[in-house]
């Protein structure tokens, strides 16, 4: 079946809920929950609607060209919900068989000028800012028995995600956002975002250019029909990309062991989490707790006639 | 001309006695020139730094030299991070490597590609050493929020006497005179209004607060240039602008002369927990709704990990960094030393010396002067740890920059008073008041005490228990638990007196970090007082009380209460400060009336049985002397009373006379005017029914414990108000929890393809 690309369409929900025990005065908050369009992905509509009205919204794209939201409340609200509603069309990518060697890729990275500087070397090489001095050697050595000299560099991806896949266990309950990288290496667990940022960091620190991916994955059989698309039992999801001279970028997802198809949904890119979270702020008002809460449907719609 | 610094320099530390001389003088200077770092004397340092008497010498070959070769360094550091803000063609040519720049947090990625700004870098500094071949070395560039154009000029300040003493001609500035720094203000002033096209741009300081290491300098510098100093929490941002919260609302700001480090601009960006600065301030920048100076993501070009690019990056953006870097390994060893007069001895030094450009619409200005830092024998150049610095002395008066006709901003941002600040103002009043009540208890008590070793013990300790309530009153706590205490009295005093003695000390604390903070708005002398109160804490914090030291305290905040009714501006954080006085005054005045009018089981008797002797209750009449004394009515008392002392003319001195400026009525008299000039209505329906609950009772009333309780709580109420209505609750921002992208496992899932 290689080369027929059956385009898949979605309708994406991706619903953002702050509840506070006192009301806030004051909140400003940027967002990356509307997906930008991908060689692979278009973008049909996407729409965000904000409880309570805010005072101030702005959007533009950032560095990488990811959509950025930028809202401000200043009156009383007691919680915050942002309902992001989008549609794509979703095309299964090409990847290449497995594109030149890893070595070839790395000296290509630094021979880049030009546009492809800017796309490419942001994400190369160096020490990651995710990743600790003390676990570099780490990280690199997580790397190493993926990289069998002269392997070529789609495969590099695939042998890492085995790696991580075989040698970390999931655990929703072991991580949080702000859990360092050296805690997953010593307690080999954690959840997608944290292997996509040890698969990144390992290949940057060999010299590849490898990017953190963030977005949706569709988690239901297609074919089901008896699931209650408002259980917001999805959730947001994050792997990785790797840049392959000649070809461009290939994405790969280590929490699930495979090159994606056609049920990854992309939002945002970056050199990490930190560049696209896809809700961040500060609120202002007495002392409170808050309660966070996110809710992700990814619907398979029917084809367009 | 070598020869001219040698010269001066033989002269200058030819004689001891005039190297000490100079030395008192320079510290004399320092310490009463700002209030800032009293409070980081009271904590960590004693003396945040001292002034060698020997000064950094530059001829006027040698300044020329290193002027330019600083001033292109700014001009070619300011290409290169222009360019990597914005085409970034830098990093598309391959000359600074994507991936360095990607592994640094000091790349502001949310700065990219958003529209050029007219100036990054408006002050620049830059460390510099000699070798002992002579040949000058760059340790490392200040682009982020450079330090110590403020200390140069204060450095100045402490050494004019020794300029004066120098053989330089009349007045320093004769043919081999030093060039002056007199017009640095007015330079940096112009530079910062030249950063927007906003005609008559608003300006203020942003500091890092009196708890930031640099606040010295920072309030020093925003008294030179006239601009407001604010906090992260004195600035809002709203409709992507940056707005001052002031007494009368929001003033919008258009540049923000930043003086802390761009890590602390704006917490969203961080997304650090607690963080300092203003959420939001980068959306602003974003949408050109103000200006930074420097611009935010200069710090860039302090990394260390990149500073082996900006060379190629400098030839590359057609410049040329002529100056070169000082190698990694170099230690103090290499470097060429200095005379340097420390601990009374001259001895030998190496020295950094700090230069600082300013970048304005005509151009690099190279200050002719600076900083010196001294080294100490193992210090690495780039952390010299000795306090000790040297003013830097350009032997050529030509290089004094000229004077400029600056078109100032006519918006008067003076006018608009951060709330933080009148809020410092007001706690400043009421912690000056209220330390003032205590010391003047304390010394009336212990006065007594030694004029009648008897009173103690008399009379089953009445005149003690009554003594320690009065102290308990005067340090605002309940007097009447003292008066009922099993205890016996004499422990019960001593107890009074000890905890006096601490509540003396801290809010003697209060008020010198919260004079310090506002010094702005204080008499130039102020920071003399405080100078004195910082020095006296200590002791009464662990509880001792030597009556000398009271007697100083006592000294000091009289000297304040001059300057702060005769020498400071009669504007509206003034007014708010004063409220503060009248409010605490009234307190205290009301407590000590309640505790001593017979608010315990141990009432008054005053009047007696006139048959059976004079003072049928002496340790009563002892007792109301002590609280006239500590209200500091007792003279005007005996004015109008020839007899002993008697309760109710003793409370309607204290309550309902209002000549008497100690008393609550003229207390009352002083909010009704301060109430009526800010325009506060609310506050002036609070005042006249204060005042009515003295003024229309009975004296029966006046004299009932529950009646002076009563106006007590009333006046707290009042207090409140002023907190309410006017400094509305600052509050730390709180982040917002990051959602984690945490998705599953995908379900069972034969039918996708791997």
């Amino acid at each position: 079946m290689k080369g027929v690309a059956a385009a898949v369409r979605y309708g994406v929900t991706h619903r953002t809920t702050y509840e506070y025990s006192r009301p806030m005065t004051d909140g400003y908050t940027v967002a990356f929950v509307m997906p930008r369009p991908t060689p692979s992905q278009t973008v049909n509509c996407s729409d965000l609607v904000i409880d309570p009205q805010p005072d101030e919204r702005s959007e533009r794209l950032d560095l990488f060209g990811n959509r950025l939201v930028q809202l401000g409340i200043h009156h009383q609200h007691a919680a915050l919900t942002l309902t992001a509603t989008s549609e794509l069309t979703v095309v299964p990518p090409t990847a290449p068989d497995g594109g030149p060697a890893w070595e070839d890729a790395v000296l290509a990275v630094a021979e880049q000028r030009g546009p492809a500087a800017l796309d490419v070397r942001p994400f190369a090489g160096g020490v990651p800012l995710v990743c600790a001095p003390a676990d570099v050697e780490a990280l690199r050595a997580l790397a190493e028995p993926a990289l069998a000299p002269g392997r070529p560099v789609v495969d590099v991806a695939r042998a890492l995600c085995h790696v991580i896949h075989d040698g970390f266990e999931y655990d929703r309950t072991f991580t949080e956002v702000s859990t360092p990288l050296a805690t997953v290496l010593a307690a080999r667990r954690g959840v997608c975002q944290d292997f996509a940022h040890l698969a990144v960091s390992a290949l940057r620190l060999h010299g590849l250019a490898a990017r953190y991916v963030s977005g949706y994955l569709e988690t239901s059989a297609p074919t089901s029909t008896d699931r209650d698309v408002t259980d917001g039992a999805d959730a947001s999801h994050a792997w990785c990309s790797l840049w392959v001279p000649g070809h461009g970028w290939v994405d790969f997802d280590p929490t699930n062991d495979r090159l994606p198809a056609d049920r990854h949904v992309t939002v945002a890119w970056g050199r990490d989490y930190g560049d696209v979270a896809p809700v961040r702020g500060v609120v202002i008002g007495p002392p409170a707790t808050q309660q966070l809460t996110v809710a992700v449907d990814v619907r398979r719609l029917p084809p367009c006639l | 001309m070598p020869g001219a610094v040698d010269g001066l320099l033989a002269h200058l530390t030819a004689d001891r006695a005039a190297l000490v001389r100079r030395q008192t003088e320079a510290d004399r200077v320092v310490a009463a020139s700002s209030a800032g770092h009293l409070v980081h004397e009271m904590s960590v340092h004693r003396r945040p730094w001292q002034v060698d008497p020997v000064p950094f010498l530059l001829d006027a070959s040698t300044f020329a030299r290193l002027a330019a070769g600083v001033a292109d360094r700014a001009a070619a550091l300011e290409r290169i991070v222009a360019d990597l803000y914005g085409d970034r063609a830098l990093v598309a040519d391959g000359v600074v490597p994507g991936e360095a720049l990607s592994s640094t947090t000091r790349y502001r990625i949310d700065r990219v590609g958003l529209p050029p700004r007219r100036r990054w870098l408006t002050n620049y500094a830059v460390d510099l050493v000699q070798l002992t071949d002579g040949t000058w070395r760059v340790v490392r560039d200040l682009t982020d929020a450079p330090t110590g154009i403020g200390y140069a000029l204060l450095d100045r300040a402490a050494m004019l006497p020794s300029l004066d003493d120098a053989p330089l001609g009349a007045g320093g500035r004769g043919e081999l005179g030093v060039a002056s720094l007199a017009g640095v203000a007015a330079v940096l002033r112009r530079a910062l209004v030249d950063t927007t096209i906003v005609p008559s741009p608003r300006i203020v300081l942003l500091t890092g607060g009196v708890e930031h290491a640099g606040y010295v300098e920072d309030s020093q510098l925003a008294r030179l240039l006239g601009f407001t100093l604010v906090e992260g929490a004195d600035l809002v941002v709203r409709q992507g602008r940056v707005w001052l919260r002031t007494l009368g609302g929001l003033d919008p700001v258009d540049v923000l002369y930043r003086r802390v480090g761009d890590d602390e601009a704006d917490p969203i960006e961080l997304a650090a927990p607690g963080g300092g600065g203003v959420p939001g301030l980068l959306s602003a920048v974003a949408s050109g709704g103000v200006e930074l100076a420097n611009a935010h993501g200069c710090g860039l070009l302090e990394d260390p990990e990149l500073a082996a690019y900006w060379p190629a990056a400098a030839a590359a953006a057609g410049t040329e960094l002529r100056l070169p870097q000082l190698g990694a390994a170099a230690g103090s060893a290499s470097l060429t030393t200095y005379p340097s007069f420390r601990g009374g001895d001259l001895d030998d030094a190496a020295v950094v010396l700090r230069l600082h450009v300013v970048c304005g619409p005509d151009g690099a200005t190279v200050v002719p002067g600076g900083n010196g830092r001294v080294l100490a024998v193992d210090d690495d150049p780039r952390r010299p740890t000795a306090r000790l610095v040297k003013d830097v002395w350009v032997l050529d008066p030509t290089a004094s920059l000229p004077p400029i006709v600056t078109v100032l901003p006519q918006v008067d941002l003076a006018a608009s008073v951060p709330t933080r600040a009148a809020a410092a103002m007001y706690w400043t009043g009421r912690a000056a008041e209220r330390a003032e009540a205590i010391a003047r208890t304390m010394r009336v008590v212990a006065t007594r005490r030694r004029q009648d070793p008897l009173l103690v013990t008399a009379d089953g300790g009445r005149w003690a228990r009554r003594a320690a309530a009065a102290l308990i009153a005067a340090t605002a706590g309940d007097g009447t638990a003292a008066g009922s205490s099993p205890r016996a009295p004499v422990l019960a005093l001593e107890a009074a007196t000890q905890a006096a003695a601490q509540a003396l000390g801290q809010r003697l604390r209060v008020f010198v970090a919260d004079a310090a903070s506002v010094g702005e708005f204080l008499s130039g002398t102020t920071a003399r007082v405080l100078t004195e109160v910082a020095a006296l804490v200590e002791p009464f914090g662990a509880g001792r009380a030597r009556p000398a030291d009271v007697d100083d305290v006592l000294a000091s905040l009289a000297a304040f209460a001059g300057a702060w009714n005769e020498s400071t501006v009669r504007g509206p954080a003034w007014r708010l400060g004063d409220i503060g006085v009248r409010l605490e005054r009234a307190l205290v005045v009301t407590g000590l009336a309640g505790a001593l009018a017979g608010s315990f089981d141990d009432p008054l008797e005053l009047g007696g049985d006139p048959a059976a002797g004079v003072g049928v209750d002496a340790a009563g009449a002892a007792s109301l002397e002590v609280l006239l004394a500590a209200n500091e009515s007792l003279v005007a008392y005996r004015r109008q009373h020839r007899s002993d002392v008697a309760l109710e003319p003793a409370l309607e001195l204290l309550l309902r006379d209002h000549d008497n400026p100690r008393g609550f009525a003229a207390c009352m008299d002083r909010l009704a005017e301060h109430v009526a000039d800010i325009g506060w209505r609310d506050g002036d329906v609070a005042v006249v029914r204060l005042a009515a609950m003295v003024e229309e009772v009975s004296a029966e009333t006046l004299a009932s414990p529950s009646h002076l309780v009563a106006v007590r709580a009333t006046v707290g109420e009042l207090a409140t108000l002023v907190g309410d209505t006017w400094f509305a609750t600052p509050v730390k921002p709180m982040l917002m929890g990051a959602g984690r992208a945490a998705q599953t496992l995908l379900r069972v899932a034969p039918w996708v393809a791997r």
